[in-house]
């Protein structure tokens, strides 16, 4: 068994396409695909040693993990060796291209600040990205917003539901068009450009992601999320979480 | 009294100052606002570092299994809540700040407890896989744990 690991959230692209080069090979439990399933029957009938889902002709033994990577280019992450699989605990510090760490999830000891690595390489100021057109359509991320901060940030006590969230949102929209507040560009855990919308002297923050226009959150930031705001315009840092994956190389069917 | 606290509290006055005159130290000088904006931050980490033992074992409750994210959620909300008063207070309230002396040792509390924070609003206590599309900063439960667990040794520093 040999452990890799990913980001739970948000697979790199060339993570995904790794990950999907068999189905059978990787992910979703490292069972064999349909395709891989195919393969065996097919070739237990033709007489051939079957890795399990790598089938190579003529070959009378278990196949050793460097040979059968040797066959296929497109062979899982793990056989790769030139594929880094860890570099840091942390990605995004600037570099959002970085690997996913390697041993389980982030290493708060070995946390980086910096500013957003977004400033200069996103457009933020998309013309449909108004703070008019904010969308709070998430029915589920507004209940989640309500029941966590309606209270705290608007003084609303009721219980949720329909008119509350109402009144809700339209505190949030309030807030977001007045005159008096400020848009920090910067980003959301260092992971997607992110519009901080704040008042001056005011600890309570909404964050909208500037990718979508879509509604994150509103919170009354600690000293030490404003002073962070001010500074790099990032709110929390990269903790991505991240699982690890059972690479299961497979052998001959006992 | 305390180097800092003594030019916390100078700033403090010239912003209130600057305020009554309708403008503010950001406007006017951003050095000087944001070292009053650090020095709050210490202000903070003391008051939240004064209750880390209540903090540390919260989070070994949830990472023990004792309790579920929903119960460190309402556990570890009502004790920030309740010490970001204290900070909201003491942070403009000049008789306290002359009395008080913030322990150096406390100094970068806030940077976790303010993460953990960030984490029990990220934690959807019904969330599925398929939801990550929806849902990127989203953590269920055992994510959540495991993120807290990653912070014990941090706030065990500070002991």
């Amino acid at each position: 068994m040999i452990k890799i690991q990913n980001q739970q959230n948000k697979p790199s692209e060339a993570l995904k396409s790794a990950l999907e080069i068999r189905g059978g090979d990787l992910g979703k439990g490292s069972s064999p695909g349909s395709r891989a399933k195919a393969d065996a029957r097919r070739n237990a009938k033709a007489g051939k040693y079957s890795s399990g889902s790598t089938v190579i002709p003529g070959a009378d033994a278990l196949v050793p993990q460097n040979t059968y990577c040797h066959y296929h280019q497109n062979a899982p992450l793990s056989c790769k060796p030139r594929v880094k699989l860890a570099d840091g605990p942390f990605q995004g510090d600037g570099d959002n291209n970085q690997p996913p760490p390697e041993n389980g999830n982030f290493d708060a000891n070995q946390y980086k600040g910096g500013s957003s690595p977004f400033i200069d390489k996103f457009d933020y100021d998309n013309p449909n990205h108004t703070r008019e057109n904010t969308d709070f359509s998430n029915k589920r991320r507004m209940n989640h917003s309500y029941d966590g901060h309606a209270e705290k940030c608007f003084g609303i006590k009721e219980n949720r539901n329909k008119e509350n969230l109402q009144k809700f949102e339209k505190n949030v929209r309030d807030y977001i068009e007045s005159p008096e507040t400020e848009r920090i560009n910067g980003s959301y855990r260092y992971e997607t450009p992110a519009y901080h919308y704040k008042k001056p002297d005011e600890d309570l923050i909404v964050t909208v992601n500037a990718t979508n226009n879509e509604y994150i959150s509103v919170r009354n930031a600690t000293d030490f999320q404003l002073e962070k705001l001010e500074i790099d315009g990032n709110l929390g840092y990269d903790s991505r979480p991240s699982v690890s994956l059972t690479l299961r190389l497979r052998g001959p069917k006992q | 009294m305390n180097d800092f606290l003594k030019l916390y509290i100078q700033l403090l006055k010239y912003d209130r100052s600057l305020k009554k005159d309708g403008t503010s130290l950001r406007e006017q000088d951003r050095d000087k606002y944001l070292k009053l904006l650090n020095y709050s931050v210490k202000l903070s980490d003391h008051v939240h570092w004064q209750q880390k033992n209540d903090y540390l074992n919260i989070m070994k409750s949830f990472v023990d299994l004792k309790i579920d994210g929903k119960q460190f959620v309402s556990q570890f909300n009502k004790l920030h809540v309740s010490n970001q008063e204290a900070v909201k207070i003491l942070k403009t309230d000049l008789k306290q700040l002359n009395t008080f002396e913030p322990n150096p040792k406390s100094f970068g509390f806030t940077k976790w407890t303010s993460e953990i924070d960030l984490a029990c609003d990220e934690f959807y206590p019904d969330f599925q896989p398929q939801d990550q599309v929806e849902f990127a900063f989203a953590r269920d439960e055992e994510n959540f744990r495991t993120f807290v667990a990653n912070i014990i040794p941090e706030i065990q520093k500070y002991f």
